[in-house]
């Protein structure tokens, strides 16, 4: 064979086996699959909260990560999501016309799978719900997770209750004159009456009427009245009036029994120059029994009502003691939302300057909404409605750690 | 059962919404809460009811504004219009009603919650009538968020954050209005 003739043959061998390799490496490459969707793990995550409303629906978000993790689809106007004790479902009562906005209208307890969100069951309730600004006290489980209860207002007031284990509505408890649900036992709500006093419902192992009690006259709803945003320190709920005096509440006993208030206030001016703020007002670590409180500086256009006020420094209270021992500042979220307005990149040259200028210039209004995490490693949320956002910071220090990336200011939730 | 819980509500309220209207009509905001309160304290099967819309709107039909009125209170589109003291929504105006009418298409609820504003014109106190408007989204206009003596939901007749299309055919809260029902006596 002539040499020129091996040249070829080794040319032509060599472009073979590189084709063939092209085509094994083809051949070992692995393509996309549609079809594929997420489930989240078994255990929720230290960090996960909801953030969101009724009406648009809350995203369940890990704040450790800033991970967007799924949202559940609602509708109304009241209530929060609630989590089985097992953490294996999740409850929301919303409202439904047939055609969106109008025709027959529908109330259901939808029951979300907590690791698909999908909507496992809906149970059909009494139109009646009540809608407002505030996401406590719409709705609530009894500790063991047996019964929920809905506030109807009509505006006759009343509570529907489903028992979750036979997965129907047990039926319609009449309410006049007191309003909201809290539950406080296995088989016990708690709600607040228009006097200034609390009514405790207890039920039978059949979502009835076993029971009902009434306190006297704790406080004067017209001098004082207490935020309907009560935290949970254990056996103990927190109340917190406008005037900032706490009402503890033993509610380890079959009758709950209110405790000596306390001040959140050191004297008269201090109560003068500040006053409690937002739509969730406080926050509680359990763990380590200290409650953060949103502060807003009082101010010539300070509107009366808590909700309408944004806090600008947050509070730290010692239960166990009852006094503070620390004071954070809230982050300024106008500059960033400035800066994103005119489009600049954050740590540009004149992105920095914007944010500079708007730390010095434009006016913090405030947060609204206040929430911890729970666990060995809490982390504190804060959020802001104008502009919209929402910040983890540390709660040892206050440090603004992040902003959650695309996440509007809204309720915050511990699932 | 649920019918009968039904019929009883529904002769509450009539019952009690004919009551109060006459009460509003005729006593400042202070007394009517505080007869209210009485008999609450005294009787607590009865729900609180505010004002029924029907006497409200009439009693609006000839209240006028006064020319004297200037700035941003002479301007129903203004949070600071005068009227405005204790709304919490989205003001008609701005959303094809008037501060006295519903949107078109909208239902104006049946019970509403009872501010008292100045008027600066006069310097009389007034009592204004927070009615809803009811059966579309919400506006989204306008939006305003006065308290003066806003009171939490369970003080229902002097809650704003209360969703007042509670007895509305379609329970959707598109805006409000304001309506003088009178002057409050001090």
């Amino acid at each position: 064979m002539t040499f020129i003739k091996l040249i070829v043959i080794n040319k032509f061998v060599c472009l073979v086996l590189t084709v063939f390799s092209v085509i094994s490496l083809c051949q070992a490459q692995s393509y996309d699959r549609a079809g594929k969707v997420e489930i989240l793990p078994e255990t929720p995550g230290e960090h996960w909260v909801w953030v969101g409303n009724p009406r648009e629906g809350f995203g369940l978000i890990d704040a450790g990560n800033n991970t967007y993790l799924g949202k559940i689809d609602t509708a109304g106007n009241g209530g929060r999501p609630l989590s089985s004790p097992d953490g294996r479902e999740y409850y929301f009562p919303s409202v439904y016309y047939a055609r969106g906005t109008y025709g027959e209208r529908t109330t259901v307890l939808s029951v979300y799978n907590a690791r698909t969100l999908a909507v496992e069951e809906d149970i059909v309730i009494p139109s009646k719900m009540h809608g407002a600004l505030t996401p406590y006290g719409a709705n609530d489980l009894t500790d063991d997770g047996r019964f929920l209860a809905v506030f109807n207002i009509t505006p006759a007031t009343s509570i529907s209750i489903i028992d979750l284990e036979k997965r129907r509505f047990a039926g319609e408890i009449e309410t006049p004159g007191c309003s909201l649900v809290y539950g406080i036992s296995d088989r016990q709500f708690m709600m607040i009456c228009a006097n200034g006093s609390f009514q405790t419902i207890t039920l039978d192992d059949d979502g009835n009427e076993l029971s009902r009690e009434r306190t006297d006259i704790i406080f004067d709803p017209e001098v004082d009245p207490v935020t309907e945003k009560p935290v949970r320190y254990g056996n103990q709920l927190l109340f917190v009036s406008y005037a900032g005096l706490v009402y503890p509440v033993d509610i380890s006993r079959s009758t709950p029994r209110f405790g000596n208030t306390w001040s959140l206030f050191d004297d008269p001016d201090q109560q003068q120059q500040w006053q409690i703020a937002g739509v969730q007002h406080q926050a509680i670590h359990a763990q380590t029994g200290r409650v953060y409180a949103l502060m807003h500086l009082t101010g010539p256009d300070s509107q009366p009502d808590p909700n309408a006020r944004g806090g600008q420094a947050i509070w730290i209270f010692d239960v166990r003691k009852q006094e503070r021992i620390a004071t954070f500042q809230v982050p300024h979220h106008a500059p960033s939302a400035a800066r994103e307005a005119l489009m600049l990149e954050k740590g540009s040259f004149f992105g920095d300057m914007v944010e500079q200028y708007g730390m010095q210039e434009l006016p913090n209004l405030g947060a609204n909404n206040i929430q911890l995490t729970q666990g060995d490693n809490p982390l504190l949320l804060v959020a802001t409605i104008k502009p919209s956002g929402v910040s983890v910071l540390d709660p040892e220090t206050g440090a603004f750690l992040y902003q959650l990336d695309g996440v509007k200011g809204n309720n915050i939730l511990l699932p | 059962m649920q019918r009968r819980i039904n019929l009883t509500h529904h002769w509450l309220d009539k019952k009690l919404e004919s009551g109060a209207r006459q009460v509003a009509l005729r006593l400042s905001r202070r007394s009517f809460i505080t007869k209210l309160g009485a008999l609450l304290v005294g009787t607590a099967s009865f729900p609180l009811l505010p004002i029924s819309r029907v006497a409200a709107q009439t009693a609006d039909l000839t209240f006028e504004d006064s020319p004297d009125l200037t700035g941003d209170a002479a301007d129903p589109k203004s949070c600071d219009y005068w009227r405005h003291c204790a709304i919490d929504g989205f003001i008609s105006s701005c959303c094809g009603g008037t501060t006295t009418s519903c949107p078109p298409g909208t239902e104006m609820s049946a019970v509403s919650w009872i501010g008292t504003c100045t008027n600066p014109a006069d310097g009389h106190k007034y009592l204004i009538s927070y009615n809803d408007c009811c059966g579309k989204s919400p506006c989204g206009r306008c939006h305003c968020n006065e308290n003066e003596s806003d009171r939490p939901i369970y003080v229902t007749p002097k809650s704003n954050d209360v969703n007042w299309c509670m007895a509305a055919k379609n329970h959707q809260y598109n805006s409000t209005v304001a309506l003088v029902l009178g002057i409050a006596e001090e």
